[in-house]
């Protein structure tokens, strides 16, 4: 076997590199090659003649684009869509994309109703499709009977009042077998609504017919009062068509099932009809020291003390108990009235309800602690709560009471302890029934009258905007060189030409008597080493000539250094001053050899 | 002189004393124009005050308001649309607009979504010039802590730097988004009670659909006294060109 040369590699992927370019031109080719068809779309329904609950079924096939399908014209039927697909064809080189658009139509009522023209878009073109009339009969036109599966709703109609518990309950009465039922619920606008557990279906026999009956109850409670409308229930299934088992191919109906795909089936939409009733407000509570609880429903109160009779410092339990029909669940604890000298601990309520679909029904309890600080008999009460019957329509107050509780002298050591306020209720004050704010009028809101209105709204040009962004960059640019600077070390070259700088300062003040000359001397040394770039204090004259070499002085101004340090020197050791034309020498002298040089 | 230089063009310098109350005299007589129920008069009184002077989104939410007491519904829309790019986040203006909606005929359709609204779905809180502002203090305030940072290198300002400058991009960005934003904006408010959008340039040609006093709708192109607009994906069409008009542009007399 032989091993992979590079050039193997190398032939492998230019192989592959000729092979994809060419089949990208090809596809280009293909592409370009298909002539461009025009926008073109039609609607198809699956029928023409439909019944009130039946669901028909529009296909809208559009080819020459992608297209995009405005069905908001369509409003003689509620539109569902039920997604789209697409295909590809090629006839003799000539390749046609399809795409369906798949909607369900339901009827909004009977009689002819019309599909109008739909709008398809892609891009710049526009097309439409042709109208399609459709029947809907007041008789179910399709094979299946309508009578197999009826929709109910039943409520009350009977005016009632804020608060007012009742029930509706969804009916769903099939003689048949009904498959993928989803269940849309009504809409309880103004009500609330309690949906009393899972639907409940059980059989029944109707003229001869064995039905199953299926039931979801709820517990509405309406919130505000008026006309109140509950809209339709909507259940939406698949039904078998009838007549269409093929008992040879299966003489014992074990196959005749959906699940193996041989039953056909029409899909059904059904509604309820809106459900109205007056729901009426509640008079005007009346007047005195107990005040409106807000249970609306049939009630009784009952109070217990026990024991009746107990040592001062002891506790005896006083029970007050609402039992009865309506929102008891909602109760708040009566008040109470209690003499000086007790002390109280309320306790939790509890509550035993149920939900039916008359209301709920139950008892609510409050529970107190007594506990008198001194021996004697007191009278505990009367407990009054006020309420409203529905069905009388008219308030009622609810008394218990009062009852005698017998406190003999005991231990009363804690009798110093101030009773805390008797009666102290689940909540501060009476139960009040919220309600929800009601909109009584509509307008636009007022003029803005200052002058302020005719300030203009003051909006940061581009140009100032671009400025405004880019001043603190720059600011920050220079702040940032500015201290790159300053953190710098001066390098040799550069405290050598300082000091050669600093020296001829010195000698300008001081002259070339004296020191002057050694002062000079030393300053034309030091801008020979700062051109150079490094540090030392003395230089030979031939030392002085190569460093000036290496770092490119001319020649003549080499010869003219050279010469100054000598006169310099002969100064220095011949006792002699030097002429100005010394320090004025040698300042163009150190000028020419830093050479612009920066300490 | 910062301030100078952000200043808005176009606003009117002060040329004395008698153009300013005139300003003034006028304004504040289409207020009282309005409060007597005379709301024709008052929309026009905000009108030449709205049409000669510099951007105001009070004085385009009175306008509005005058044009909606005066039963035209399309004005009113146009100008409170106007208003909320100036103040998006007015109460009132939120409040009216709504108002104004609901009386109109046309149900809006999805246009689709727009990822430029998605990704930068706060730019509609701040107004345009709130939104420069901030993005020019937010800049400062991170070369600031960079400057610091530099003179005192601590983590912690490394830190601020870094939160103020990730903030400073996104104001910049969003300020970027909106300027491309308003450079396309072709918005446009149906202002006729009623128009018939049609296939083509004339009457004749097949009307499509109709559309009512306060529709928004996308202004295409202009041919002549026709314009071509887009109510949605599936609607478009050709409307006399004087049956729209842009929200963002405010024609001068």
């Amino acid at each position: 076997m032989g091993q992979t040369t590079p050039e193997d590699t190398k032939a492998v992927f230019r192989n592959t590199l000729h092979a994809g370019m060419t089949a990208a031109a090809l596809s280009l080719l293909l592409v370009w090659a298909v002539p461009a068809v025009a926008l073109t779309a039609r609607a198809l329904v699956d029928r023409t003649r439909v019944g009130p609950n039946d669901v028909l079924g529009l296909t809208v096939e559009v080819e020459g684009g992608d297209g995009t399908v405005d069905t908001s014209g369509i409003l003689d039927f509620d539109v569902q869509g039920r997604g789209r697909s697409s295909s590809v064809q090629i006839v003799n080189t000539h390749m046609t994309r399809r795409i369906r658009y798949q909607y369900a139509l339901i009827p909004k009522r009977t009689g002819t109703l019309t599909v109008p023209p739909l709008p398809v878009v892609d891009g710049q073109d526009l097309t439409h499709t042709d109208p399609i009339v459709v029947t809907v009969a007041a008789a179910a036109a399709s094979p299946h009977r309508v009578q197999d599966v009826v929709v109910e709703a039943d409520m009350p109609r009977a005016p009632l009042y804020v608060g007012e518990q009742i029930g509706y309950t969804f009916r769903v009465v099939a003689a048949v077998k009904l498959y993928d039922a989803s269940y849309q619920e009504p809409d309880f606008d103004g009500f609330t609504a309690v949906k009393l557990g899972d639907p409940q279906a059980h059989t029944e026999v109707v003229n001869g017919r064995r039905v199953t009956v299926t039931e979801i109850v709820y517990l509405l409670t309406p919130q505000r009062s008026g006309s109140l409308t509950v809209g339709p229930a909507v259940l939406t299934c698949q039904v078998a068509v009838e007549g269409t088992r093929s008992r040879r191919r299966d003489p014992l109906g074990m196959f005749d099932d959906r699940f193996f795909g041989r039953v056909p089936v029409t899909e059904k939409v059904l509604r309820t009809r809106p459900t109205t009733v007056d729901v009426l407000a509640l008079p005007s509570a009346p007047k005195g020291p107990v005040r409106f609880s807000g249970l609306v429903g049939t009630f009784s109160l009952s109070a217990s003390l026990h024991p009746a009779t107990v040592s001062a410092g002891e506790s005896a339990t006083l029970t007050l108990s609402l039992e009865g029909l309506g929102n008891v669940d909602e109760a708040g604890a009566p008040p109470v009235a209690a003499p000086d000298g007790f002390k109280v601990y309320p306790d939790h309520p509890e509550t035993d309800t149920r939900v039916t679909p008359e209301g709920t029904r139950g008892t609510k309890r409050f529970k107190y602690a007594l506990v008198p600080t001194r021996a004697g008999a007191f009278e505990l009460g009367p407990f009054r709560v006020v309420t409203f019957d529905p069905e009388q329509g008219a308030y009622r107050t609810l008394t218990a009471g009062p009852l005698t509780l017998t406190a003999s002298p005991g231990n009363t050591s804690t009798a110093a302890v101030p009773a805390l306020p008797m009666g102290v209720p689940e909540e501060p004050g009476p139960v009040v029934r919220k309600r929800a704010v009601e909109t009584t009028g509509h307008d636009i809101l007022d003029l803005h009258r200052g002058l302020d209105a005719l300030t203009p709204v003051r909006t940061p040009e581009t140009a100032g905007f671009a400025f405004a962004l880019a001043l603190p960059v720059i600011l920050f640019v220079g702040f940032r060189w500015i201290t790159t600077r300053r953190r710098q070390k001066p390098t040799p070259g550069e405290r050598m030409a300082r000091r050669a700088r600093d020296l001829l300062a010195e000698v300008r003040r001081v002259g070339l008597a004296g020191k002057g000359a050694s002062l000079l001397h030393r300053a034309v040394v030091s801008a020979v080493l700062a051109r150079s770039g490094r540090e030392g204090e003395a230089l030979t004259y031939d030392e002085v000539r190569d460093e000036l070499r290496n770092t490119g002085l001319p020649v003549d101004a080499i010869g003219r250094v050279v010469d100054l340090l000598s006169r310099l020197d002969a100064a220095r050791y011949g006792g002699g001053a030097g002429g100005t034309d010394l320090l004025t020498e040698g300042e163009q002298v150190v000028k020419v050899v830093l050479g612009g040089r920066k300490s | 002189m910062l301030a100078l230089l952000l200043g808005a063009p176009g606003s009117a310098p002060a040329r004395g004393s008698d153009t300013v109350s005139a300003r003034t005299r006028a304004f504040l007589d289409a207020v009282a124009a309005y409060d007597r129920d005379a709301y024709d008069e008052a929309a026009a009184g905000f009108e030449r005050l709205a049409r000669a002077g510099a951007p105001s989104a009070k004085l385009y939410y009175d306008l509005g308001s005058s044009y909606l007491k005066n039963g035209n519904l399309g004005r009113a829309i146009l100008w409170y649309e106007r208003a909320r790019r100036l103040a998006p986040r007015d109460p009132d203006l939120a409040y009216n607009l709504a108002y104004a909606r609901k009386l109109t005929v046309d149900r809006a359709e999805d246009g689709g979504l727009r990822w430029g609204e998605l990704l930068f779905f706060w730019s509609a809180v701040l107004g345009d010039g709130a939104l420069r502002w901030a993005a020019v203090v937010a800049n400062a305030l991170f070369w600031g802590a960079l400057a610091v940072r530099r003179l005192r290198p601590r983590r912690g300002w490394s830190y601020a730097a870094s939160v103020v400058g990730g903030l400073t991009l996104l104001l910049l960005a969003t300020v970027g988004y909106r300027a491309l934003v308003a450079r396309h904006d072709r918005a446009a408010v149906v202002v006729t009670p009623e128009v018939a959008v049609r296939a083509g340039l004339s009457d004749d040609t097949t009307e499509l659909f109709l559309l009512h006093a306060g529709a928004t709708v996308d202004l295409d192109r202009i041919e002549g006294d026709r314009a071509r607009i887009r109510f949605s994906r599936g609607k478009i069409g050709w409307v006399p060109r004087g049956a729209v008009q842009t929200i963002r542009k405010v024609e001068q007399p």
